[in-house]
């Protein structure tokens, strides 16, 4: 009886150091995880992207009807994301427009006011993890261009469950446009505005080990001046008159996506989007998008997408003089669309030195039955800290 | 929380031998990171999973890492060229992560000493550490009460 204390009071003591030292101050979170930083960037990326297009629409004055719509964007883009504390992500994403060449606007065709378009925007999302399933994210920003002025808000909610098997998704997003607007002659009118307001639901849910499946549907409803003014719409007399479109539209979106890993490092991703509006426009769209690993350091993505619509109601290349609603613009016509692409990515973390920076590059091409050809070249250089 | 008991799984070491999670992980409470070579999300645990299983080791707990899903020769590379500190085992056909329901990497799971699933969750994180080091309490309680025959809180 005598002894057990004493086995009691060695073991205690050959336990008590150890133990208080593992579930102590070795355990605490800042020793494991780091002390907690207030602000820090977790990475910043650019990317540089060169939009070559070419092709003819109707809506275009210039080279004559159906008129040249040949343009180059040049877009230098840099994205930045911050992590504040725990619980808080920024993403700053400030992309820049140079529109140059043959603009497909009356403005260039008449006064060549706006051959050379400058523009840029900034949008800064932010995003507070709430509980370790629920995540609210707001987002906002501008949009300068010579003539125009948008402002966008929004705001989304995801929450996960079932183990995080499951993910639904809501947002809200609103957007305000003002612009100048001009006859088909480059005749300055007013200034004119649109909104448009969006929502989403979204179901993303682990159908596999291997797969993902994701659900979702959209709604946006546009009111105001919905065109930009200045398309023009051939006309049966053999002249050319101005747009006219409703000020009301609402657009539904039905997208689904499934994503499937491949045991050789692989990844296979569907979408398919199924669109249709109170304009009488209905489209169906579908891509595929093989992601390969080759190596530690190098990757692929091959891309083929096909879009094929039947065009607004009001679509017409010879319009009635007295019809309310016309339109002649290319993208609202009747057309199937494809894209061929593919990127390469390179990650240089196997190079000691460079070992927090990645590039990639990619190469769109566009093809449209209604005589529109984009190229698409991208490269981007990113560094996470 | 989920309390489940770890299935008999045949896993690898890292030089091919056959090993079983439940075997090792018996009398302790052991910390379990499912990974890939191939994840991002994994890779920014690794330092705080070697900074625990720094903590822990030769403390009567455990980090274990189980690589799911990739070849034993592609683990162990990847393991040699980041020299990851803490164990590694592999279920290179998904034999563990299926049998518990683990569909995605990165997973967290931590088990008591009786082998007990006390805590599952995705990336390693301060829920993971809470749950680890209530196991680590639970775990030292316990040897302490089987030692004297008085709970802790008595011993003291």
């Amino acid at each position: 009886m005598t002894r057990r204390p004493l086995v009691a009071a060695a073991l205690l003591a050959i336990l008590a150091t150890p133990t208080r030292t593992a579930s102590g101050d070795a355990l605490d979170s800042a020793a494991i995880f780091g002390p907690p930083q207030p602000y820090a960037i977790e990475s910043i990326k650019t990317r540089y992207t060169h939009l070559d297009q070419r092709g003819h629409g109707y809506q275009s004055q210039a080279g004559g009807p159906p008129g040249d719509e040949a343009l180059t964007v040049e877009q230098p883009q840099l994205e930045v994301i911050a992590r504040q504390g725990e619980h808080i992500v920024h993403r700053l994403w400030v992309p820049l427009d140079v529109v140059t060449g043959a603009s497909p606007d009356a403005l260039d065709a008449i006064s060549s006011a706006s051959r050379t378009t400058e523009a840029g925007s900034i949008e800064i999302a932010s995003t507070w993890q709430a509980t370790r399933a629920t995540a609210a994210t707001v987002h906002g920003g501008f949009h300068l261009e010579e003539n125009y002025r948008s402002y966008d808000v929004g705001g989304a909610v995801t929450h996960s469950f079932a183990d995080d098997n499951a993910t639904i998704a809501v947002s809200l997003n609103q957007v305000m446009d003002w612009f100048d607007g001009y006859d088909i002659r480059g005749n300055r009118l007013d200034r004119v505005g649109r909104s448009a307001t969006n929502v989403n639901l979204g179901l993303t849910q682990l159908l596999s080990p291997t797969t993902v499946g994701h659900l979702d549907y959209g709604v946006t409803l546009q009111n105001g001046t919905l065109g930009n003014t200045w398309n023009a719409v051939p006309l049966a007399s053999g002249t050319l008159g101005g747009e006219l479109l409703p000020a009301f539209r609402q657009r539904h979106a039905f997208v689904g996506r499934l994503a499937q890993w491949l045991p050789w490092k692989g990844a296979l991703h569907a979408y398919y989007r199924f669109y249709v509006d109170d304009w009488g426009l209905r489209a169906h769209s579908a891509e595929v998008q093989l992601y390969q690993r080759l190596s530690a350091w190098l990757w692929l993505r091959l891309t083929y997408r096909v879009h094929q619509q039947n065009g607004v109601s009001f679509f017409t290349t010879a319009a009635s003089p007295t019809a309310t609603r016309r339109t002649a613009d290319s993208d609202l016509a009747p057309f199937i669309a494809q894209t061929f692409g593919g990127a390469v990515g390179v990650d240089l973390r196997m190079i000691p030195r460079l070992r927090q920076l990645y590039a990639d590059f990619s190469y769109e091409r566009y093809v449209r039955t209604n005589d529109l050809q984009i190229d698409v070249y991208s490269a981007a250089l990113g560094v996470r800290f | 929380m989920t309390r489940t008991t770890l299935p008999a799984v045949d896993l690898q070491t890292l030089d091919g031998k056959p090993a079983r999670l439940d075997e090792l992980a018996r009398g302790r409470p052991v910390l379990v990171s499912l990974w890939a070579t191939w994840c991002d999300a994994c890779a920014r645990e690794f330092d705080a999973l070697a900074r625990l299983d720094e903590a822990v080791r030769g403390e009567g707990a455990a980090v274990i890492a189980i690589a799911v899903g990739e070849p034993l020769s592609t683990v162990a590379s990847f393991v040699q060229r980041r020299a990851l500190p803490y164990p590694q085992l592999v279920d290179e056909h998904f034999q563990l992560a299926d049998a518990i329901g683990q569909t995605r990497v990165p997973a967290t799971l931590v088990l008591g000493r009786d082998g007990r699933v006390l805590y599952r969750g995705g990336a390693f994180d301060q829920g993971a550490l809470m749950a680890f080091r209530a196991a680590v309490a639970e775990a030292r309680a316990a040897v302490v009460t089987e030692a004297t025959g008085r709970p802790d809180h008595a011993a003291r």
